[in-house]
C-alpha cells in the first residue's frame, strides 16, 4: 500500500476528508484485523438492538467498543463498568463520525472464570429483586397427589426419578413435562416447560432436573430465563439439578433444592413415607384402645351380672339340697332305729312290768288300796274309822268304808 | 377417600380420634369414635395402597394448548 507523502509545501495530491478517511480506514483495518486488549470496562451499555457498546481502559487510556449482537448472544456474563476483561477483535473505523472502534468478537473476564462471574452476576441480579429471598420460599405440600416433571424424557434423571416414586410413592400422579436440558435452545424449553405445568390443574409441586455434567452441560439451569421460570410458578418447586456439589440458580430461586434428581423425588415422598407410619402408629393404637376399652367394659359388666352370682348361689342351693337329703335320710334311718329298738324295749319293759307289775299280783287276787288322795295304803293306822278307801282290783275297783283299825292282821 | 379431604387431613382426624379414645369416655362414645375412626383408617389405607403409578407425558400442541397423554417409558440414550 502507498501512503501520500502530504507535506506541507511540498506538490502533494490534495484529499478529499473521504479519500483520507479511507486511507486511514485501510491502513488501520488492515494492520489490526485480530487483537487482544486487556482493560477496565466503562460506560457499558446495552441497546434494544442486542449490541453491547462499552469502553476499555486504562490508566492512560480509552477505547471505544461494540459487541454485535451475533456476539453478544454467546456472552455468559453482564458487561459492568469495572470489570477486567480481554477483548478480542478487530479495529473499525467509522467515516462518518471520524472515528474508531473496536469490534468485540469475545470478551472474557480476568482473574475469574466467564462461567462463575456470570453466575455470580445472575445471583446478585436476582438477589437484588429478592428473588433468592428465604421468605419467598413456599412449603413443599407434604403429601403431594400430583408432580409435575420437567426434564429430558431420554435422560437418567426422569429413570431416577420414577423408580423412587414406584417404590416410595406409587399413588403419586407424575406428569412429565417434556424438555432439552442441555445445549441451543434448552433455556427456553425448561422455562416453557415449566409455565406449561402451571396451565395443569392439580399439579401440586414441581420437579426441575437433571442428572450430572460439566458446567457448560448444566448452564441452561444458570439462566436467567429458566430462573425467572422457576420464580414465576405458581406451583412450588423443587430443583434437583447435576450432582451433590453442583449449585446453579435453579436450584437457588426453586422454594427447595435437592441434591440431585433422586434425592428431589425422595423429598416429594418423604412425606408420604412419613404419613404411612403415622398412619400404622395410629391404626394399631385404634384398635388397642378398643381392645382395650372392651375388656374393660367386660370385666365391669361380668362384675355388675348377677347371673354368674345366681349360678353360684344355685349351686350352693343345690349342694345344700343333697346336704338336706343326706341328713333326711339319715334322720329317718336313724329314728326308724331308734323306733325298733324302743319298740323293743317297749315291749321288753310291759313283759316285765306284766311280770313284775300290779296287775299280776291283783291277778292273784291282791288289792290295793289307795286314800282319797290316791295313796296307797300300806299301813292300817294311815286311816281312821268311815274313811272312804279305793280299792283296785284286777278287774274293775271298789269303794269301801272302814268300819275298824288295827295294827297288826298277824 | 373424598376429593376435598385429602390423605393429611384425614389422617389428623384419626389421630384426634385415636387422642379421644385414650381419655375415659363411655362405651358407647368409644364404640362410635372407633367405628368413626376405622372409618377414616381405612380411607388412609386406601390411599396409601393405591399401588398404580400413573405417568402422564404433557405435550404442547401447535395452538399452543397442553395436553396430557399416558406415558410410555422409552429406553434410555
Amino acid at each position: 500500500m502507498s501512503v501520500p507523502q502530504a507535506q506541507f509545501g511540498q506538490l502533494n495530491p490534495v484529499l478529499s476528508v473521504s479519500e483520507f478517511t479511507a486511507l486511514i480506514k485501510d491502513v488501520l483495518e488492515e494492520t489490526f484485523d485480530a487483537v487482544a486488549i486487556v482493560g477496565e470496562i466503562s460506560n457499558a451499555k446495552l441497546y434494544p438492538s442486542g449490541h453491547w457498546y462499552f469502553s476499555l481502559k486504562d490508566k492512560d487510556a480509552t477505547i471505544s467498543c461494540v459487541c454485535f449482537r451475533n456476539a453478544a448472544q454467546y456472552l455468559k456474563f453482564e458487561l459492568e463498568d469495572g470489570l477486567q476483561v480481554v477483548a478480542k477483535g478487530k479495529i473499525s473505523v467509522y467515516p462518518p463520525r471520524g472515528n474508531y472502534q473496536i469490534v468485540v468478537t469475545g470478551l472474557e473476564p480476568v482473574g475469574i472464570g466467564q462461567w462463575q462471574l456470570a453466575f455470580e452476576q445472575l445471583r446478585e441480579k436476582l438477589d437484588k429483586e429478592g428473588l433468592l429471598d428465604s421468605e419467598r420460599k413456599r412449603p413443599i405440600p407434604a403429601t403431594p397427589r400430583c408432580v409435575g416433571v420437567v426434564t429430558s424424557i431420554a435422560g437418567a434423571a426422569l429413570r431416577d426419578i420414577l423408580s423412587v416414586f414406584k417404590r416410595r410413592n406409587p399413588g403419586l400422579r407424575v406428569i412429565i413435562s417434556p424438555s432439552k436440558v442441555q445445549g441451543e435452545g434448552s433455556a427456553e424449553e425448561i422455562a416453557q416447560a415449566i409455565e406449561s405445568l402451571n396451565e395443569v390443574p392439580g399439579v401440586d409441586a414441581i420437579i426441575v432436573a437433571r442428572g450430572g455434567g460439566s458446567i457448560e452441560d448444566l448452564w441452561s439451569f444458570n439462566t436467567e430465563i429458566v430462573a425467572r421460570a422457576v420464580a414465576a410458578s405458581g406451583v412450588p418447586t423443587i430443583s434437583g439439578v447435576g450432582h451433590e456439589t453442583d449449585i446453579t440458580i435453579c436450584d437457588l430461586v426453586a422454594d427447595l433444592r435437592a441434591p440431585t434428581p433422586t434425592a428431589a423425588a425422595e423429598l416429594v415422598s418423604r412425606g408420604h413415607m412419613e404419613m404411612a407410619s403415622a398412619w400404622t402408629n395410629l391404626h394399631r393404637r385404634l384398635i388397642d384402645r378398643i381392645t382395650e376399652k372392651l375388656a374393660t367394659a367386660r370385666y365391669r359388666f361380668e362384675k355388675a351380672d348377677p347371673w354368674p352370682e345366681l349360678l353360684r348361689y344355685a349351686d350352693r342351693l343345690q349342694h345344700l339340697h343333697l346336704k338336706l337329703q343326706n341328713l333326711r335320710h339319715k334322720l329317718l334311718n336313724t329314728s326308724e332305729t331308734l323306733l325298733a329298738e324302743n319298740k323293743h324295749r317297749w315291749t321288753m319293759a310291759y313283759e316285765k312290768l306284766m311280770v313284775l307289775g300290779p296287775l299280776n299280783v291283783l291277778q292273784r287276787g291282791f288289792a290295793v288300796l289307795r286314800n282319797q288322795d290316791g295313796e296307797i295304803i300300806t299301813k292300817a293306822h294311815k286311816v281312821k274309822e268311815g274313811d272312804t278307801v279305793e280299792a283296785l282290783l284286777a278287774k274293775g275297783k271298789l269303794k269301801l268304808k272302814v268300819i275298824e283299825c288295827e295294827s297288826d292282821w298277824y | 377417600m373424598s376429593k376435598e379431604k385429602d390423605f393429611e387431613s384425614t389422617l389428623k382426624d384419626l389421630e384426634k380420634i385415636v387422642g379421644k379414645l385414650d381419655g375415659e369416655i363411655k362405651l358407647e362414645e368409644a364404640l362410635e369414635l372407633f367405628e368413626e375412626g376405622i372409618k377414616l383408617s381405612s380411607d388412609c389405607e386406601k390411599f396409601l395402597t393405591t399401588a398404580e403409578q400413573k405417568v402422564e407425558l404433557l405435550k404442547r400442541q401447535a395452538d399452543g394448548t397442553a395436553t396430557l397423554e399416558v406415558f410410555v417409558e422409552v429406553a434410555a440414550e
